[in-house]
């Protein structure tokens, strides 16, 4: 079992015919994933790794099933491609994708508000399943099946996280990266409803890090929700302080401060363990799969 | 974008936003061409692109022409909350009847616009906000349909103006919502937005913040940006680099991983000179640049790569190697770690590399704890 993905799940890229799509579908596809169509615009009729190419989402989606797609075109037109997954009523869409104006973002979450799908992203370096799926930028050897979940806000925090488990002897039902943007759709509290949920998952892994609330918000969705052993790790400690947001920023927040200190408070208090190195997350977790189980 | 006060006041009135008179001056001598339109009674403001700037002196009332120019004197050149001061505005005084607060701002919580206005602006707001919140008003906009003209009759209403003046205050959080969305601001905040004593409205400080991945779509804003050299580099080769006080340079491949990185080079008692994610561009030479960069900064002690990265590390290393080819008289310590894809081959080239202090540690933490001692030892 796993979350969102497994090995029967059927993918398309938007963006199959591009350097990041093509070079990156070949390694979805080492890894076992089922890639059924490619989309991009202008290019249909072609083949990728024999992987038929269509201009639309609606196009590919009369020839093939698809159940997620994942995004790979450029910034500056990744809202339309969301949008287009949307409409064709994909259920699950990867954003891969950085450098998306925050306008565009605001838009399609709007969007989604009136839809069935799940948006992980933008800027989430993907997810995988140990064993069965991967669609994204993670380095396969660094993971395999086992019983943490993990989400992260980092992609490389993940893959060096998921290493330091497997030379543990500690394996993953599913990781995924929620994404590194201000706005992003599937979020830490998504996560642990469906960690909860899966049967395979034992324990769940959050790697946050400073800025914005999602591990406050998170701390108060455990203590309600979460039954399942959480650990925690929290980038930033010794972060600059971000970007200057003028009166409006500390008025907007209302005393929701999002620093270092703040989010370790929050998840201390729901009794999560926050590991303060990297290298203290085996320890942690190999301990909740003992005491919870 | 963080825009300077006389860029935003710039796009402010392009959407018929009235501004106070005003000059940029960036040499002493140009007072004389200003003052003569402005009359003697003046306000001069350095032009720097961070917030807090009243409360650190950098606005100052002038009387006359001669103190203008004494004030110029000391302003031009200076350096405020670490910018160097290049340009002055210098600004009409306004007779103030009352000073309000309007602002429009991503709330990234709730992923929608965020409309804010209060009675009492000025520079406490924060303090207003923290001690009497019902005196500052908010309302969620949905984006699909804007800012509609009910919701600004409960902003004003409920903020507590007074007619005839809500009226115009209505009107303004209008033409604000259409800067802000049409300029793909994260933030625009007037304040104060002032009252005149003949009862006209004044947007006497103005304060945008544009969302960075926007800009392909307004060309003229992009080119009102200034950027320092490195922070050029830095950027033509899509990594991010913030400078910091610190003795001790990190590179890593990603942004949580290189604040990871500092985190743990703090936690051994290194000091972090710097933050710097080369994982977008490290296909494409992020890795020389951001390298390069470092290596010029002559008070560091040493450098930290360290990296688990989903890009191609063969085509990092070899610029590491490159890099470090060009500058001769380098010799600070640096230590290199590298996992992901194609590790192996990168190691190999990197065991090529002639540089003498070049270091290589397995784990991730032992990678910190290494370049913190041989940073001690320089």
């Amino acid at each position: 079992m796993s979350i969102l993905v497994n090995r029967e799940t059927r993918l398309i890229v938007q963006g199959i015919t591009g350097r990041y799509g093509n070079f990156y579908s070949q390694k979805f596809l080492d890894y076992g994933t089922h890639i059924v169509a490619g989309v991009t615009p202008g290019k249909g009729g072609m083949s990728i790794h024999e992987i038929p190419v269509f201009d639309t989402v609606a196009e590919a989606l009369q020839e093939y099933q698809a159940d997620a797609s994942i995004i790979f075109a450029p910034g500056s037109v990744a809202k339309d491609a969301i949008l287009e997954a949307v409409d064709s009523g994909i259920k699950l869409i990867l954003c891969i994708v950085d450098g998306l104006p925050v306008r565009d973002v605001m838009v399609v979450k709007r969007r989604l508000r009136e839809s069935q799908t799940i948006l992980i992203g933008p800027n989430t370096p993907g997810i995988i399943t140990p064993g069965e799926f991967l669609a994204g930028f993670m380095p396969a050897h660094a993971f395999k099946p086992g019983k943490v979940g993990i989400a992260s806000r980092s992609g490389t925090l993940t893959y060096q996280t998921a290493d330091l488990l497997c030379k543990n002897g500690v394996g993953q039902s599913t990781a995924l990266g929620i994404g590194g943007d201000p706005i992003v759709g599937f979020g830490f509290i998504d996560a642990l409803s469906y960690f909860e949920a899966d049967p395979a998952t034992k324990t769940i892994l959050l790697i946050g890090e400073i800025g914005g609330i999602q591990e406050e918000q998170a701390a108060a969705f455990i203590k309600e929700k979460v039954t399942k052993p959480v650990i925690a790790f929290i980038g930033g400690r010794m972060a600059p302080p971000g970007s200057k947001m003028g009166h409006a920023g500390a008025i907007v927040n209302e005393g929701r401060v999002g620093n270092f200190a703040s989010k370790l408070a929050a998840f201390e208090a729901v009794g999560v363990p926050v590991a303060k190195l990297l290298s203290e997350i085996p320890g942690l977790v190999k301990k909740s799969l003992v005491k919870g189980f | 974008m963080f825009l300077r006060e006389h860029q935003a006041k710039f796009i402010l009135s392009s959407f018929g936003i009235s501004i106070p008179k005003g000059h940029i001056i960036t040499k002493v001598e140009d007072i004389c061409i200003a003052s003569t339109k402005l009359g003697k009674e003046t306000v001069l403001k350095a032009q720097v692109p961070v917030g807090g700037r009243g409360k650190a002196g950098g606005i100052k009332f002038a009387s006359s022409e001669k103190e203008a120019e004494e004030c110029l004197r000391t302003m031009l050149g200076s350096q405020l909350k670490g910018y160097p001061v290049t340009e002055v505005l210098i600004e009409e005084t306004l007779d103030i009847q009352a000073e309000y607060y309007v602002g429009v701002i991503t709330d990234t919580v709730k992923s929608c616009p965020l409309v804010i206005v209060s009675t009492q602006g000025g520079m406490d707001i924060e303090e207003v906000a923290r001690e009497s919140p019902q005196a500052v008003v908010r309302i969620a906009v949905d984006p699909y349909f804007g800012l509609t003209d009910y919701q600004t009759r409960f902003l004003v209403n409920r903020a507590g103006f007074e007619k005839p003046i809500k009226d115009k205050i209505a009107k303004w959080l209008q033409q604000l919502y259409r800067v802000y969305w049409e300029t793909d601001a994260q933030l625009v905040e007037i304040n104060p937005l002032v009252l005149t004593a003949d009862g006209n409205l004044v947007a006497a400080d103005a304060k945008m913040v544009i969302d960075d991945n926007a800009l392909f779509r307004h060309s003229l804003i992009s080119e009102l940006r200034v950027l320092s050299e490195p922070e050029l580099k830095a950027e033509t080769a899509n990594i991010n680099y913030v400078p910091l006080d610190g003795e001790i340079g990190i590179i890593g491949t990603g942004a949580g991983m290189a604040m990871a990185i500092m985190d743990q080079v703090a936690f051994f008692g290194g000091k972090p000179a710097n933050f710097m994610d080369v994982g977008p561009g490290i296909n494409n030479g992020g890795g020389r640049v951001g390298l390069d960069i470092l290596l010029r900064r002559p008070e560091l002690k040493g450098i930290l790569i360290s990296g688990y990265s989903g890009g191609r590390l063969e085509l990092f290393a070899s610029d590491i190697v490159a890099t470090l080819a060009e500058h001769v008289t380098a010799k600070l310590p640096i230590v290199v770690r590298l996992q992901g894809i194609n590790d192996d081959e990168a190691q190999e080239i990197l065991q090529q590399c002639p540089y003498e202090n070049l270091h290589f540690s397995q784990g991730f933490d032992e990678a910190a704890l290494k370049i913190v001692e041989l940073s001690k030892k320089e």
